[in-house]
């Protein structure tokens, strides 16, 4: 196998991975979203069982609750904001390679030449892909610790009520 | 013996080294044309090339 060749077999299948990340973190994104919209279901009928019953509680049930649903719209919020966009970088159109060859013949003129530009656009092209997965991976993150924030918020809540009955 | 066996072991390896370290911006490759060199400056201007190129776009997740 010729060097270059064996490069752009890799910078392809460094591409074709790269995509696949980005189909990971968005259905990371997507499962966040799911639990928390059912976190949120779950968050608004304990808060009205609680205040129902009186359950007497460490700080007042209005900041209880704020302890617990700001975390848990902040992780919604990320999770919205991740799977709004996508910056992807897209391989140049038929017509500007065609008028590039036609300006820059010798730029063409053999098939090592060509292949490490192809090298040179799949490697620019996963780069952006990348650097748009290692920004929504972060906000990912984010998301997923400020809805465990709330969940432990609200063990705790739960957990400080179930004391106070007894 | 052996010393002077593995003195000159060493001493066949020294050339590939040195034909290593004289062209190290260099990735030379055959073609149908015959042998070509691709240099770091080409692989610098072909990556300002295909940045140019490339387009980049915003696009919605599914």
């Amino acid at each position: 196998m010729k060097k270059y060749s064996f490069v752009l077999e890799l910078v392809k299948i460094s591409y074709e991975q790269e995509l696949e990340r980005l189909k990971r973190i968005n259905q990371k994104a997507d499962n966040l979203t799911k639990y928390i919209s059912i976190y949120l279901v779950m968050l608004n009928l304990v808060v009205p069982v609680i205040i129902k019953e009186d359950i007497v509680l460490v700080f007042s049930p209005r900041i209880c609750y704020i302890l617990t649903i700001i975390p848990a719209i902040i992780s919604l919020v990320i999770a919205v904001i991740i799977q709004a966009f996508d910056k992807i970088t897209l391989f140049p159109r038929g017509y500007t390679l065609e008028n590039d060859i036609i300006d820059n013949p010798e730029e063409y003129n053999s098939s090592l030449k060509r292949e490490a530009k192809q090298i040179a656009l799949y490697d620019d092209a996963t780069t952006k892909i990348e650097d748009n997965n290692n920004l929504k991976i972060r906000y990912v993150i984010w998301g997923y610790v400020s809805y465990i924030i709330s969940i432990i918020a609200l063990a705790i809540i739960i957990l400080n009520g179930l004391v106070s009955l007894k | 013996m052996t010393m002077q066996k593995k003195k000159k072991n060493k001493k066949k390896v020294k050339p590939n080294e040195q034909k290593n370290k004289s062209s190290p911006t260099k990735i030379s490759d055959s073609d149908a044309n015959g042998e070509e060199e691709i240099t770091k400056d080409r692989v610098e201007s072909n990556k300002e090339w295909a940045m140019k190129r490339n387009r980049t776009n915003y696009y919605t997740s599914d």
